[in-house]
């Protein structure tokens, strides 16, 4: 006898999803069907034309997933590293982007809730209290909007329900590990229901710096969210609110050059400001999400954000034990968003319109911190009294900087049935970005050497880092983009959907924050295609999707690096690839999931200078290979227990970290492995776990910086083996 | 001249420059000192500068490479007067006095010694670091290491720093720096350069003392300044028929090559970055005319490490013994590195019947290597076994190691070479080829004893058609400045 699980939508109950497996039952002798949002409209994964990877509530608690970059490797084409809370390098099938100024916004869109939360500083990638995470992969600009060239992370949270559930769950490990979760959710009335989550995370660094020994890249993370829903007849409303803080470390480098002829180890660092480099954040939102529903299928929602975040970061950008660069910036932004989007569900016919329009206001002071007399000891090889005639001093240059941005969309998508198994969908968004932009870089008033150096003629400006601006440049630009996409898919009979796709998604245009005379950059835009399969065999005990992709990226905004960021329209790249995952119900005991993804992905043309050609290199973060494998065993003990054997594998193919394709920015392929052995009640009212992330404690670098001028050739390592205990109780 | 154009030049180009009167030596001088500077904070390749080309020595205005910056490795030729301390605390401040014959045949040629190169501390590491000056970087890739033992003369002249600079050889230190940054090494036959006056046969006839280039032609016009034998010298060897200079011009007979491509001694196994690249250096000679065949060496293992291991601690030993003689100090793990201290222990150690034991197996050696010639005009293996090994895995400052299991762990990466230095035949390792992410990936060739002529034919050859001087590494005077 076949059996099958009903749909389940939104219950935070067991779902299953793309590469990690939850305790199943061993009744449950299929694979779980997974509701999406991907296409703003809820269906079945394995029916949305789209590739995205998908992981369910369950499936993040039971692996542990606490942040987004942990999905990397379990997701095929998702690749990157959390370098800082506030600085998440991520990138889909090679597409990302590491600027995280001001001026510039990701290509990888991420949307809490449908809200989008996109500055690097404010996403909130932590899956706190998630009910679903859906990555898509390829330009989502009909679907989702600007700035999703890459692709969107959509998480979607728990929701208020009308009943009383909660749960706790503490965790504890090596490196200083804690973390509590507490959820509660109760009804407070026959129409309103109301859920509190609380998180407090933290774990102490696991860089060992070398002229305190003390311990640097912590994580401590603390956040709320509250959410009160009101649901009628025909309206359901959601207010949530959500604060978080983090105050930890900021990046911290490891230098690859030798320092008395001794170079580093791995997971050290130096840094002068071991106790003044820091990185706090606090961000606040209030989101109110509303569905009316009308007769006849239509249904209209409604998404209204209001986001404030503040950043205060300095990080040692030397990573030495000198006062030669240090970054730091001050950051404060308000954000307002409103949605309005119309749904129809017809028989042969569904649609939806929308309009759109949110409005940011952000202020950064950024600095850049040296001594005077470092530079010239670095630099001329003498004190500056012997070099220039005088002493040096202590200088930061400063950047400030203030944006007012608003974006305009209308948006429209219509799937019409062709005939019982092929369906046509064609979308649009029209976007209108107007962005206006103040910035100021004085001559700090004691510099000396900047100055000095540039009477005399031998540097351009006065300032070394920051070019000095002659007072406020503003600057106002607005772009307007049109993104369609087209999708044709066909059933092939029983569960085996074929699909092809294309479409165009863009990335803004901004400013040039640090080097404000630089001016402005266009949007970049992509053109993708992509033809897959999604579906089931053997009864739905096994469950398989693939894509074909190519993209062509033009105009693409590259970061040219040497000391200060500037952005131009410089490049062009085109990348292809291959990704399947296949999740399959072995046994009735044993889960067997896995994903592959295969990607060549180069520029085409990226003339950096004269001397610099960066054309034929791979794209940074891509690998060509990357694969997973999973394991899940479960078995019962005694009559009310069962015990959960897991092992996961990820394989990531070499990469280079930098578009240069520099040597020092190369990483071998690697081999991570996590395990878990999980006891659970058979009624999942309570579990614990001894958990191993890393078991072979694999060392890999996350990023490199190499700024030439200074010499500085500078690496982020990877963490190290975690392990630990977690325990859950949930009623 | 800025230094783009300066880094553009070899040797010859450069003496060129200055013949014709385009330059002084002054001014080369200077660009030299500007360009070391330049690039020495990410390398840490220099242990000293020289402010003015007559600090050392007047250089010979009409020596055929007059004016040319030349750098001195901190080990074997020195000037008279100079600053010799083989990266070592033990030695620090011990002064030469005696200007040796083969710093007399730079100082004749018109070099103009700019700077003191790094090594390892007593040269006897395949990688340069430990000791006072630590890791010198190579400038390819900084997380990696430039080799050893003359990495820091084959870092500034891969950087363009400077177009040649003196290096040594007594296991492989001309050759594995030049493999690691992309430069030409050639270990010249056992005494074709003259290592006195004040020593005859160092290392049991290992050493061999010679430069590293980017060029061809480079490395064979230094050796005709230098060669030749000299009164007293231990073994005369037959002049070359002619100017190595000519014969890198002049092109080769067909030739017979024999490829060994797995390591015949103890080692970390061969990549297959490498074995693809020895491949298409095999196909290349094919296609320039010559023929290519498997050949094979074979050796007890355990017998090369500790044949190898004597030669060098005996003579390491009878350094710090005599260096302690002169300067009062007593060695000690204090002043010397401890892998260094442990093969001092060891030199010490050895009996004369250890040594004879040692000549027996050299001599075992020398005859089947001899023997492969009568076959084959030319062999070819990779120069060592993958690209330059990151910093700090060969660092004498590491303890644990003893004598043996050193000589064991240098070797590792690098288990090609020594045994040409055993049998004292030439052997050259040209940049042919480079991995997939562009590091440098040397390819040895050995001649017959006296065969500098045939090698430098076909090094000639090969430069002219597959030439490798436009790829520069990353760290670079010309990117830099």
């Amino acid at each position: 006898m076949k059996y099958t699980l009903p749909r389940m939508i939104s219950l935070g109950c067991t779902l299953v999803s793309s590469s990690y497996i939850p305790f199943l039952h061993a009744e449950n002798f299929v694979v779980e069907e997974v509701i999406v949002t991907a296409q703003r409209r809820e269906q079945s994964l394995e029916e949305v034309p789209v590739a995205v990877s998908a992981f369910s509530a369950a499936t993040l608690q039971r692996a542990g997933i606490s942040d987004a970059s942990d999905l990397v490797g379990l997701t095929p084409g998702f690749n990157g590293s959390m370098v800082s809370s506030s600085q998440p390098i991520l990138s889909m099938r090679g597409v990302g982007s590491n600027d995280f100024t001001i001026g510039n916004d990701p290509a990888l869109g991420v949307y809490v809730d449908e809200v989008y939360v996109g500055r690097s500083a404010a996403a909130v990638v932590n899956l706190f209290d998630a009910e679903r995470v859906e990555l898509l992969k390829g330009p989502q600009g009909t679907l989702f909007g600007r700035n999703t060239t890459a692709g969107a992370i959509s998480i979607t949270r728990a929701q208020p329900e009308p009943y009383r559930s909660g749960s706790v769950e503490v965790r504890t490990g090596n490196d200083g590990y804690q973390e509590a979760r507490f959820i509660y959710n109760d009804s407070l009335s026959d129409s309103t229901y109301a859920r509190v989550a609380m998180l407090h995370q933290h774990r102490d660094g696991y860089v060992e710096e070398q002229i305190s020994n003390r311990d640097m890249v912590d994580t401590d993370l603390q956040a709320i969210k509250a959410a009160f829903k009101f649901e009628g007849e025909q309206v359901d409303y959601t207010v949530t609110i959500d604060w978080s803080e983090n105050d930890q470390d900021a990046a911290v480098y490891r230098s690859l050059l030798s320092v008395d002829g001794q170079v580093l180890d791995t997971r050290k660092a130096v840094s002068d400001i071991f106790n003044e480099q820091r990185n706090q954040r606090e961000i606040g939102m209030v989101s109110g999400k509303g569905r009316f529903t009308f007769s006849d299928g239509y249904e209209l929602t409604s998404i209204s954000a209001w986001r404030k975040y503040q950043l205060d970061y300095l990080e040692d950008t030397d990573a030495t034990s000198l006062r030669l660069l240090h970054f730091g910036v001050d950051e404060e932004s308000e954000s307002f968003s409103q949605e309005f989007r119309l749904n129809s569900t017809g028989e042969n016919l569904d649609w939806f319109v929308g309009v759109s329009v949110s409005y940011e206001d952000i202020q950064a002071t950024g600095s850049v911190d040296y001594s005077e007399e470092v530079l010239c000891s670095q630099l001329l090889g003498s004190s500056c009294a012997s070099a220039l005639g005088f002493a040096g001093d202590d200088v930061s240059e400063f950047n400030n900087a203030e944006g007012e941005y608003w974006n305009y969309a209308i948006f429209g998508d219509v799937k019409l049935a062709l005939n019982s198994e092929t369906n046509l969908t064609i979308g649009l968004r029209y976007s209108y970005d107007d962005k206006e932009f103040v910035a100021h870089n004085p001559v700090p008033a004691n510099a000396l050497v900047g100055p000095a150096l540039n009477s005399m003629g031998a540097l351009p400006t006065a300032n070394l880092f920051l070019i000095e601006t002659a007072g406020k440049i503003s600057s106002r630009d607005t772009w307007s983009q049109v993104q369609p996409r087209i999708v044709l898919d066909h059933s092939l009979g029983g569960d085996t959907m074929l699909y092809a796709s294309a479409s165009v998604g863009y990335k803004s245009g901004g400013f040039n924050v640090l080097v404000p005379t630089e001016g402005s950059f266009e949007p970049e835009e992509m053109l993708s295609y992509e033809l897959g399969v999604k579906g089931s065999l053997m009864d739905r005990r096994l469950v398989y999707d693939a894509a074909f992709f190519h993209y062509r990226y033009d105009d693409l905004q590259v970061q040219i690096i040497d000391v200060v960021s500037i952005t131009r329209n410089a490049a062009e790249a085109t990348g292809y690839g291959f990704e399947s995952s296949v999740r399959f119900k072995a046994t009735e005991r044993l889960s067997v999931a896995s994903t592959l993804a295969w990607l060549e992905a180069e520029y085409d043309r990226f003339v950096v200078s004269d001397t610099e050609d960066f054309t034929d290199n791979q794209l940074a973060r891509s690998p060509e290979l990357t694969a997973s494998l999973s394991f899940d065993y479960e078995l019962p003990v005694g009559e009310e227990h069962f015990l959960n054997l897991s092992l996961t594998t990820v394989y990531t193919d070499d990469q280079y970290m930098l578009s240069s394709n520099r040597p020092e920015s190369f990483q071998e392929a690697y081999t991570t492995t996590d395990l878990e052995v999980t006891l659970s009640a058979n009624s999942e009212s309570y579990f614990v776990s001894l958990f191993v992330n890393n078991a072979s404690d694999e060392e890999y670098i996350t990023q490199t910086q190499l700024i030439s001028d200074f010499g500085l050739a500078l690496v982020q390592d990877s963490p190290p083996r975690y392990y630990g205990v977690r325990a859950g109780y949930r009623f | 001249m800025n230094l783009s154009e300066y880094a553009r030049y070899d040797a010859i180009g450069l003496a060129d420059l200055i013949r014709s009167g385009q330059m002084s030596a002054e001014e080369l001088f200077q660009v030299a000192f500007n360009a070391v500077n330049l690039v020495n904070p990410q390398l840490n390749a220099a242990v000293e500068l020289y402010e003015s080309s007559a600090a050392l020595y007047q250089p010979n205005l009409e020596g055929r490479l007059y004016g040319i910056p030349f750098g001195i490795k901190d080990f074997g030729a020195a000037f008279a007067g100079q600053l010799q301390e083989a990266n070592s605390i033990f030695l620090q401040g011990y002064t030469c006095e005696e200007e040796t014959y083969l710093a007399q045949s730079y100082r004749e040629a018109g070099l103009q010694t700019v700077v003191r190169t790094t090594i390892p501390e007593f040269g006897y590491n395949t990688c340069t670091d430990g000791g006072v000056c630590g890791v010198t970087h190579n400038p390819w890739d900084l997380s990696r290491n430039s080799g050893g033992s003359s990495g820091g003369s084959a870092a500034l002249v891969a950087a363009g720093a400077l177009p040649v600079a003196h290096a040594n050889d007594g296991g492989g230190s001309i050759r594995i720096p030049a493999a690691y940054c992309g430069l030409v090494g050639l270990k010249p036959t056992r005494m074709r350069n003259s290592i006195g006056p004040s020593n005859s046969d160092v290392l049991f006839g290992m050493g061999g003392e010679h430069v590293v280039s980017r060029t061809v032609r480079d490395s064979a016009v230094l050796l005709d300044c230098t060669c030749g034998p000299r009164t007293g010298d231990f073994v005369e060897i037959p002049p070359p028929s002619g100017s190595f200079l000519d014969a890198v011009s002049s092109k080769p007979n067909k030739l017979k090559v024999g490829i060994i491509d797995h390591p015949w001694t103890h080692s970390w196994g061969l990549s297959n970055s490498m074995e693809d690249a020895l491949h298409r250096t095999a196909q290349q000679l094919q296609d320039l005319g010559h023929t290519v065949e498997t050949t094979n060496i074979k050796v007890d293992r355990d017998q090369f490490d500790s044949a190898v291991a004597a030669s060098w601690c005996s003579t390491v030993a009878t350094t710090v013994l005599a260096s302690s003689m002169k300067t009062g100090r007593t060695p000690s793990i204090d002043n010397i590195d401890p892998a260094m201290f442990a093969c001092y222990e060891y030199g010490l150690g050895l009996s004369a019947v250890d040594i004879l034991v040692m000549q027996y197996f050299f001599n075992s050696l020398c005859r089947q290597v001899g023997e492969m010639f009568e076959t084959y005009d030319v062999l070819l293996t990779p120069t060592t076994v993958d690209v330059a090994p990151r910093n700090g895995v060969l660092n004498s400052v590491q303890a644990g190691f003893d004598a043996i299991s050193w000589t064991k762990h240098i070797f590792g990466p690098a288990p090609y070479t020594a045994t040409f230095n055993i049998t004292g035949h030439p052997a050259v390792s040209l940049p042919l080829q480079s991995d997939h992410t562009g590091l440098p990936l040397g390819m040895h060739f050995v001649g017959r004893f006296g065969g500098e002529v045939t090698l430098f034919n076909l090094a000639g050859q090969l430069e002219r058609a597959y030439p490798w001087i436009d790829r520069k590494p990353f760290v670079h005077v010309s990117s830099s400045s």
